[in-house]
């Protein structure tokens, strides 16, 4: 296998350095947006950023290992074992899980909460990845398209009963890596229109789905509360609270550390942490994270772009989808641009399993560049 | 970064190759793109949030946090009053309320505080905690935001219940720790706050008053005049934000009350309100009796009680049997009729068609409200009367003053004077219908003579007669230091409204109104020397540390009669008790100097009296002043006119009270009228004044017993003493100050030659 020729290999040290970094600034904001609730809980100040701080070693440390010595082709292989195991902790999840927030998402494995449905987005990458490297190309039907969608619509129907967001996430990875696979255009513009047209027509339809109760009663309450949010005072509390810290935050922050919305905001250091970003180091701050976003993301393009197979490419797009998605829907919940879900903030927001997984798959697209070589000889299984 | 040594060459030839073939390059371009613009756009959002909104989600955010930060406040405790020696009359306690904070009891979903501390609550207090558990579920169900942290679950639980309970809970928690649950008590806290309390439940009450609820407002007495100085600044703890608006946290410390030592004795206090009781409760009785006792050299306050009295830590609590309901609705009608013509534009309403336009319950509100105006109301300084006879001695002294009598001069008494207007004849009696015979103005204070005071009246004319009215204060205020002082100016006459029979009748203390205050201040000013001191009741106000911030002097306000005058009255008044109608009020071994006074009230034809009796001692250098008066004994008319009734009330007081400030006697004094006789262990205690609340709930059964048996001592003893001066055995005592103490030593050795005699001893 690979790398006779060292000169030649292909790691890629700027992504690392980059994904370090937003790493260490995510802990930093953490830190500042969860110690006052830390304190109040009498769980002493540094309570959710040592949490952090120790997932955050730990991912780092698999991320390496993974980028170093784990051939990513043993995941062509494994893909349905992973699949398989993801799918069940799923349905155990919603079965057994453990109650948090309002629905089960953990279960408990040897003492340390664990959220299954992020093990499905790794999974649906992988799979996606192995399937269309094979078919890819003859993917070009309705039927047939359709059909390897529904290796990701089954679980993500499944996983949208408890949380929607991931749901909407692992759909997105699947589409995403299906628009780039596939040869045609025409069903991924459907699709974008459906979607532009689900996004104007959103809060009309839950009207209606409200007086035909199809959808979870707190998913559609969020929607409408989304445009009308006066009358749900309570469902938009932190919503609301999040704009003000934005509005309030201006163009350069009131300053790291200052934030005054992490007093008043419940678990800000969750979801919301982008506000307390913007609010602490404004607009300029904000804007700043995006761009590190955009640049993981070149850095991700540029691998898959020159990765030594199709396969490789595909993992990497999977999981620059991935990053992308998750990162684009959290600021699009804080700025009120779309109704609310629970979709933490990529690399920064508290939540050890997202963080882990996050950092074994940079893993896995450093191994991905870490492969890539001009040596003709030595490339090239397809 | 790109290691590769030739891109270019490398570029051209994987797409040749088409390891990624060209056109997913160039979807995955347009990918890239799709994720570059929803960042832009979303960076757009962002932009806008921040330029349409940034000023007023500032202003809204720091609003929040303030709100949310300045709302404790560290509460002042309010002054104590206390006796002119230190003893408590009025504190303020701190108690603790249990808060229960709901946000943070329900902060875990597995409810691991929740059990735990309403369990706690339940185990504690022993108490089924319903009510609590359905404000907690009720919390439980809301979003974090909306939680509330404040629920005030306990009132007013003393330091030690706050104590117990706090350990309790680190015991309970303790256990859940040792047990690995994960269970903990939490979200219950105390808060502090201070209640107003008067050890002495009802004494001084009219003087002291009482506070409202939170303590924030005195609602009569001292507490209502001197409220600034008591209440101190509250506290607070609260957030501001700098100049960097960066919250800044900031304690202000709460700044206690100044505490008030009044001139009130203790002592004297409780024997005045015990004396006033015996006669009200074990006497004859009367509609309301009250009486003062004061400093004459200083206008001091040294007691002031009424019959009336209420618990001053229950002040609307009505007692059922004084005001039942059926009185209350009357009350409550009388008040709706003048509130409906308050309301309606002078339109009245009968007391029958009262029902129409009031509900049951807001007459019976209203009947409450004015039960408790009469409960709370001062009659010393509130209430206005006809004197009747004991102005005689300022009659007497305005004319002196003016040099229109001299102590020589006589007028014959033949028991009436007859006034004419030409249509008309008024005859005006004295009191004894036969005529006193010439008179000087000494035997006329003695004998009480009206005629006397008429013919002085007259010789002084109207225009000085009201002058000297108000160079004693009538129709004045006193502007005593406490709420509620009556506005008597429209009760008396001026020059030119005095016609002959007012000045007649006014000569001898009818037709006109004063208080008992003014009464009080102007007596001490006459036999004082002639200086008319503002009475008060405030001695000193001390700050929160105990320093003197403020001494209150003696304000001499004016003076009234020159000293000759005033030793004048000081002897002819020593004279009205020694052999004149005063004699009831005689203390053995003491001068004591004193008037009498019997009032015909309003409507004359009811035949209802008010008998007072003003008093002072000892008559060489005034030291107490007791001033008594009964309003309508509960006799059936004439019965009622015996100024005795008041001089014997007087008599008691003066008697203990002198004993109380160790005035030194003038001769021996009578071992059975001694406090010491048989109380000594009780009434020793008192000395002392401070902390002795416990012996007096313990031992006040035992006292009263004994006070019982004093009363009866001494009235028997003034029952001989009377005696004697009817048989014309009057003991002499020399007013001649020289060698009164040889001629004294023997009047005990005198006494028992008389029939009485027999049972004085015996009580001895």
């Amino acid at each position: 296998m690979a790398g006779k020729r060292r000169l030649k290999r292909f790691y890629d040290i700027s992504l690392v350095v980059m994904v370090f970094s937003i790493t260490l600034f995510g802990l930093l904001m953490l830190y500042s947006a969860s110690s006052y609730t830390a304190e109040r809980d009498n769980l002493g100040e540094m309570f959710y950023l040592k949490r952090q701080a120790l997932f955050a070693g730990f991912g780092f440390l698999v991320m390496l290992f993974t980028s170093r010595f784990i051939d990513y082709h043993i995941f062509a292989k494994l893909n349905l074992v992973i699949y398989a195991i993801a799918a069940v902790a799923v349905i155990v999840t919603s079965l057994i899980g453990v109650a948090s927030h309002g629905s089960n998402r953990w279960i408990v494995i040897f003492g340390v909460r664990f959220q299954p449905s992020e093990l499905m987005k790794p999974a649906i990458i992988i799979l996606f990845a192995t399937l269309l490297t094979h078919k890819g190309r003859k993917l070009d039907g309705f039927v047939p398209m359709l059909k390897a969608a529904a290796w990701a619509l089954v679980p993500a129907a499944i996983i949208a009963y408890t949380n929607l967001s991931t749901a909407m996430i692992v759909a997105g990875i699947a589409a995403f890596m299906l628009f780039v696979a596939v040869k045609s255009y025409k069903y991924h513009l459907m699709l974008l229109g459906g979607g532009i047209a689900a996004y104007l027509g959103a809060y009309p339809l839950s009207l209606l789905l409200q007086k035909m109760k199809v959808l979870h009663g707190y998913q559609i309450t969020r929607i409408l509360a989304w445009k009308d949010p006066s009358s749900y005072e309570d469902e938009t509390f932190q919503t609301l609270q999040g704009i003000y810290a934005i509005g309030s935050g201006g163009i350069f922050g009131r300053g790291l550390g200052e934030s005054i919305q992490k007093f008043i905001m419940p678990e800000s250091q969750n979801d919301m942490i982008f506000t307390i970003i913007c609010e602490e180091l404004g607009f300029v701050g904000g804007l700043g994270v995006m761009l590190v976003y955009a640049l993981i993301l070149f850095r991700l393009y540029e691998i898959a772009k020159n990765a030594k197979d199709l396969f490789g490419s595909l993992l990497v797009i999977g999981v620059m989808s991935h990053i992308a998605l998750q990162a684009i829907l959290n600021i699009a919940v804080a700025t009120n641009s779309i109704p609310n879900t629970g979709i933490t903030l990529p690399f920064i927001s508290y939540g050890g399993t997202s963080l882990v997984i996050l950092l074994a798959e940079i893993g896995i697209c450093l191994n991905v560049s870490y492969q890539t070589t001009l040596d003709e000889s030595i490339s090239s299984e397809k | 970064m790109k290691t590769s040594p030739n891109p270019e060459a490398e570029q051209r030839r994987r797409r040749q190759t088409k390891i990624l073939p060209f056109y997913m390059q160039e979807k995955l371009i347009i990918g890239f793109c799709f994720f570059l613009i929803l960042f832009l756009l979303l960076t757009f959002a962002l932009f806008q949030i921040v330029r349409n909104n940034n000023e007023a989600f500032n202003r809204k955010v720091l609003r929040q946090r303030q709100t949310q930060y300045g709302s404790k406040v560290l509460p002042a405790k309010r002054g104590d009053i206390m006796d002119r020696n230190g003893t408590i009359l009025a504190t303020s306690q701190k108690v603790y309320n249990l808060i229960v904070d709901a946000r943070t009891m329900t902060s875990y979903q597995d409810k691991r505080y929740e059990e735990a501390s309403l369990k706690a609550v339940e185990e504690f207090f022993k108490e089924d905690a319903g009510e609590l558990r359905a404000y907690i579920a009720k919390q439980d169900a809301l979003p974090d935001g909306k939680k509330s942290a404040y629920y005030k679950y306990k009132k007013r639980m003393s330091y030690e219940e706050r104590t117990a309970f706090l350990d309790y809970i680190d015991e309970q928690n303790k256990q859940y720790k040792k047990d690995g649950k994960k269970d903990r008590i939490k979200g219950l806290d105390f808060e502090e706050e201070y209640r107003r309390y008067y050890p002495y439940k009802n004494l001084a009450c009219n003087i002291i008053g009482f506070t409202t609820d939170d303590g924030e407002s005195g609602q009569a007495g001292v507490e209502q005049f001197y409220n600034k100085s008591l209440i101190g600044t509250n506290g607070r703890t609260y957030g501001y934000l700098d100049s960097d608006t960066k919250l800044q946290s900031v304690i202000r410390e709460a700044t206690d009350g100044n505490s008030l030592v009044t001139t009130i004795n203790y002592n004297i206090q409780r024997t005045v309100e015990k004396y006033l009781q015996e006669w009200q409760t074990e006497d004859v009785g009367s509609k309301v009796a009250s009486a003062i006792v004061m400093d004459p050299k200083t206008g001091e306050i040294l007691a002031m009680a009424s019959t009336k009295q209420y618990d001053l830590n229950e002040p609307r609590k009505l007692n059922d049997a004084e005001y039942p309901e059926s009185l209350l609705l009357e009350l409550g009608k009388k008040e709706a009729q003048i509130v409906y013509k308050r309301e309606h534009e002078n339109k009245s309403i009968s007391l029958e068609e009262v029902g129409q336009y009031f509900t049951q319950e807001e007459l019976l509100s209203y009947g409450r409200q004015a039960a408790w105006n009469e409960v709370w109301r001062n009659p010393v300084i509130s209430d206005t009367y006809e004197p009747g006879s004991t102005v005689k001695p300022f009659t007497v002294a305005g004319a002196l003053e003016e040099s229109v009598i001299k102590p020589k001069t006589t007028f014959t008494c033949d028991g009436k004077v007859t006034l004419s207007d030409g249509v008309h004849t008024w005859n005006i009696r004295c009191i004894k219908r036969d005529g006193h015979g010439t008179l000087d103005a000494e035997q006329a204070l003695m004998q009480s003579c009206n005629v006397y005071m008429m013919n002085t009246a007259f010789a002084e004319g109207a225009e000085t007669f009201v002058k000297y009215q108000h160079v004693f204060g009538f129709g004045d205020k006193t502007t005593v230091d406490l709420p509620g002082e009556a506005d008597t100016a429209s009760l008396v006459y001026t020059a030119d409204t005095l016609g002959k029979t007012s000045l007649a009748t006014n000569s001898f203390g009818q037709n006109f109104n004063v208080t008992m205050i003014q009464m009080a201040s102007a007596f001490s000013s006459v036999i004082n020397g002639g200086s008319y001191y503002k009475p008060h009741v405030v001695k000193q106000i001390l700050n929160a540390n105990g320093t003197v911030i403020k001494d209150v002097q003696p304000e001499l306000m004016r003076v009234t009669v020159s000293e000759d005058t005033s030793a004048f009255l000081r002897e002819a008044l020593f004279q009205t008790v020694e052999g004149g109608t005063g004699k009831p009020a005689q203390i053995q071994g003491y001068h004591v100097g004193g008037k009498t006074g019997t009032a015909q009230k309003l409507p004359r034809s009811a035949k209802n009296y008010l008998v007072s009796f003003c008093g002072f001692a000892p008559v060489e250098d005034p030291q107490l002043l007791v001033y008594v008066v009964v309003d309508t004994p509960n006799l059936e008319g004439e019965a009622q006119a015996s100024a005795s009734f008041a001089t014997k009330i007087e008599q008691k007081i003066m008697n203990d009270a002198l004993q109380f400030l160790n005035i030194q006697p003038q001769g021996e004094t009578d071992p059975n009228a001694s406090l010491n006789k048989d109380l000594q262990s009780e009434e020793g205690i008192l000395g002392e004044n401070q902390s002795r609340e416990e012996d007096e709930n313990a031992e006040s059964g035992k006292k009263e017993g004994a006070s019982e048996k004093s009363g009866n001592n001494s009235s028997a003893k003034k029952e001989s003493s009377a005696s004697d001066a009817q048989e014309g055995k009057v003991v002499k005592r020399s007013v001649d100050t020289d060698e009164k103490a040889e001629d004294e030593g023997e009047v005990p050795d005198e006494l028992p030659s008389t029939a009485e005699s027999a049972e004085s001893t015996s009580g001895r």
